[in-house]
């Protein structure tokens, strides 16, 4: 007899990988979006089944509401919508599906040989309030200094952004 | 259909992962190499946390190196 869970479970691996195939294969830019769109929704699932209640509202927050507007944007502004992509060379395509599925095998073979510990411990439950402990905490190996540089990677960012946003155009001479 | 455990988890990250891979070297457009990476990326995290999950449910490690990629990736977008 199948739980829930169990059936959920599955779901959200078809979902993923069912759509991160479309994304890859489908010829129209667009719906290679979409399809990328619901990969992530399906991973944000797979957060919630896996009771990471915090991380799986920033997968929906950053991913969904932000990254994935912004790539559908930027098609937006650089290409014609609705139009296909050039078709990719068959020796291309035979050597990355190649590579590939040789890559997969291999790993998938380790996976299933090296025999994990599950652990004993007793579980932390990723709360907010345990979250932002650690990840302020200076001492007994916090996360406050990657915090502090990845705030100043996204300050960086942000500052390239706008500078190239508004690089003058050049000069006009009114001689 | 079994219980699904780490191995199903780490499966499906898997072969998330190589179907990024694959779509990395067949596409030519920057956008679509860019999707390409959000799916590999999204395999890490996935794989980050089924072990933090399952292996070492006593340390937050992995719900860090997650949180930390996705900033990351924000960022370079």
């Amino acid at each position: 007899m199948m739980s829930g869970s169990t059936i959920l479970f599955y779901l959200l691996a078809t979902l993923i990988i069912s759509c991160g195939v479309l994304s890859v294969l489908t010829r129209q830019i667009f719906r290679a979006a979409i399809y990328v769109l619901f990969t992530l929704i399906g991973i944000a699932g797979m957060y919630f089944w896996l009771q990471y209640e915090f991380l799986a509202a920033v997968q929906i927050v950053v991913y969904v509401g932000g990254i994935i507007v912004l790539i559908i944007f930027s098609i937006f502004l650089t290409q014609q919508a609705g139009e296909k992509l050039a078709k990719q060379q068959l020796d291309r395509k035979i050597f990355a599906g190649l590579a590939a599925f040789c890559g997969f095998a291999l790993t998938i073979v380790q996976v299933l040989q090296h025999g994990f510990k599950m652990g004993t411990e007793t579980p932390i439950v990723p709360t907010v309030e345990n979250i932002g402990q650690r990840m302020l905490d200076v001492n007994n190996s916090g996360y406050a200094f990657p915090f502090e540089i990845v705030s100043i990677l996204l300050l960086a960012a942000l500052v390239g952004c706008i500078v190239i946003a508004l690089r003058s155009k050049p000069e006009v001479n009114l001689k | 259909m079994m219980e699904p455990g780490l191995n199903h988890i780490l499966f499906v990250s898997i072969l998330l992962f190589f179907i990024g891979v694959y779509g990395f070297f067949t596409r030519r457009n920057l956008i679509t190499m860019l999707m390409s990476i959000e799916l590999i990326l999204n395999s890490v995290n996935l794989n980050f946390i089924a072990f933090n999950k399952y292996l070492w449910p006593g340390k937050m490690d992995g719900l860090f190196f997650s949180i930390f990629v996705i900033a990351k990736k924000s960022s370079i977008d």
